[in-house]
């Protein structure tokens, strides 16, 4: 009795840590909003029968390994992100903010993972997989990336009594699929998941007077 | 004595290969580029500025990334008649790559601090801006890192104006994503009327044309909007001159996008700029320290294949 009260509780917890783990309404930590400029939809908005229409598509099984069907690969959309920075002042003199934001420290991509494939999915989908596959739309666009870990400083007076704020809008782009893993022709994992990966930041500034 | 001479004899012979390996290590050919870009810095006149350059090279422990080996630094004009001395801040390994010319060039941020302390205004302007660095041995490199302005100044803000809002308009100029408008905000502390004349961006090759501001209500504009669709006569190229006569009335504020244009397609993701304003019929000047706009993952093809890469042969 104790042993299946314990697993209850455990995977009650489970539940529970699974919700709060993603709570913007993009399904993405970091990212409130995101809205794909052309055609394609976000998982989020995928529903159930679509989701079965990936799998269906996925065809005959294999022995052993990965198989992935890509709704969606590097599709542009458009983010909205949380607001990374804010101040008040107080006081009766105008403060001179000094910010740095290490841009490791907000997030460059941000996954999602529904279904019973581990969260580190992105570990386990062959990378050369993923690669080639955007790759190919990089080279349709004639455009090659890298990463930027730039740091992005500012120095900025705030005036006596207002508030200051630094917002993340930008570019991304979606990739989005599902995927099931075979051992012996068996189904040992399934899910669906979706990347997002971040290609612009602006920053947008702003300061509006505190009620005093 | 046998031994002896045979273990000193074993030695010197394994002196010789580590001294072998070493000079060979140094004699490797190094490449090394920098995208250009406009920098423009602004520093009160008793602080010293902190100013950046990110070199890529396609070998990550060379002399050139040593901390230790860089003897001096300067940024100048191509033929040294203008020259600004930097002192060496830190070298930073950065997570930045790219391929070309079928090698893996790496990042390396260079910070610098501008020790010129003034007691008066001072401005640089090097439409053609050259890092200098001269290593021991006497070796230097000379490195194009686009266009670059430095102005001394009395003080950031200002006792009449507030900036509350600013904004970017980012758009692809040649392959590269730059900044083609500014929207910013700006409200009148005063109980008197101010008028903005002029809105000079802290650059050598980028103007802004504060003479085509146009106003602005509260909505939402996505950076990423097209200029034109704002300002559909907006040529990056064509810059013309004209006085600003923006009213902002007694503790009123209002919105504008300021047109930013280019003499040289140096493309600029963070910019300072000064406000000239008239209050109470006198001139006044409200600076504004640089901004990141923003910041960007993705370059173009073009962009990499029009890289100016050095190679240095004897290091």
């Amino acid at each position: 009795m104790k042993k299946i009260f314990i697993a209850f509780a455990f995977m009650l917890f489970m539940v529970c840590f699974s919700s709060l783990e993603i709570r913007a309404a993009s399904g993405h930590q970091g990212f409130p909003e995101i809205i794909i400029t052309g055609n394609g939809k976000l998982l989020e908005n995928m529903t159930d029968e679509e989701i079965a229409a990936g799998y269906n598509a996925l065809g005959r099984r294999k022995l052993f390994g990965w198989k992935h069907y890509y709704f969606n690969q590097g599709v542009d959309a458009t983010y909205r992100g949380e607001i990374i920075f804010a101040k008040v002042n107080r006081t009766a003199y105008p403060l001179e903010i000094n910010y740095v934001l290490q841009e490791k420290e907000y997030s460059e991509n941000s996954w999602k993972v529904k279904g019973s494939i581990s969260g580190k999915i992105q570990g386990k989908i062959k990378k050369s997989d993923l690669a080639l596959n955007v790759e190919g739309e990089a080279e349709k666009k004639d455009t090659e990336s890298f990463t930027r870990f730039e740091e992005t400083k500012f120095k900025v007076l705030v005036e006596p009594n207002h508030r200051i704020v630094l917002q993340i809008t930008g570019e991304c782009t979606v990739t989005n699929g599902v995927s099931k893993h075979y051992i012996f022709g068996i189904v040992s994992k399934k899910g669906a998941w979706e990347l997002v990966e971040v290609v612009t930041r602006y920053y947008e500034l702003r300061t509006s007077e505190i009620e005093e | 004595m046998k031994k002896f001479v045979l273990i000193f004899s074993g030695i010197i012979i394994l002196l010789g290969i580590g001294a072998g390996l070493m000079l060979k290590k140094d004699k490797r050919a190094v490449s090394f580029t920098a995208f250009p870009q406009a920098h423009g810095y602004l520093a009160p006149y008793p602080e010293k500025e902190e100013i950046e350059f990110e070199i890529f090279f396609n070998s990550s422990d060379s002399l050139f990334t040593e901390a230790k080996a860089l003897r001096e630094a300067w940024i100048g004009n191509p033929e040294k008649e203008e020259l600004l001395p930097l002192e060496l801040l830190e070298i930073r390994k950065t997570d930045n790559r790219f391929q070309a010319k079928g090698e893996t060039f790496r990042g390396f941020c260079f910070s610098f601090l501008v020790p010129l302390l003034s007691e008066e205004d001072l401005e640089l302007t090097l439409p053609e801006a050259h890092l200098f660095l001269l290593y021991r041995g006497n070796k230097e490199i000379s490195l194009p890192v686009g266009s670059f302005a430095f102005q001394k100044i009395p003080a950031f803000g200002s006792a009449e104006l507030y900036v509350t809002r600013l904004q970017g308009i980012v758009n692809e100029i040649g392959g590269c994503k730059t900044l083609t408008g500014i929207c910013m905000s700006f409200r009148n502390k005063t109980a008197e009327e101010i008028i903005i004349k002029n809105i000079e961006i802290v650059s050598a090759t980028i103007r802004g044309e504060a003479g085509k501001a146009v106003l602005l209500g509260e909505e939402e504009i996505p950076s990423g909007t097209d200029i034109r669709e704002l300002l559909p006569s907006y040529e990056p190229f064509v810059h013309e001159a004209g006085a600003a006569s923006i009213e902002l009335p007694s503790h009123g504020e209002i919105r504008i996008l300021l047109p930013v244009k280019y003499s040289e397609l140096h493309p600029a993701n963070r910019l300072a700029f000064r406000i000239d304003y008239l209050h109470l019929g006198e001139e006044k000047n409200y600076y504004f320290n640089e901004f990141t706009f923003f910041t960007d993952r993705r370059h173009s093809k073009e962009r990499i294949a029009a890289l100016l890469i050095q190679t240095d042969e004897d290091y």
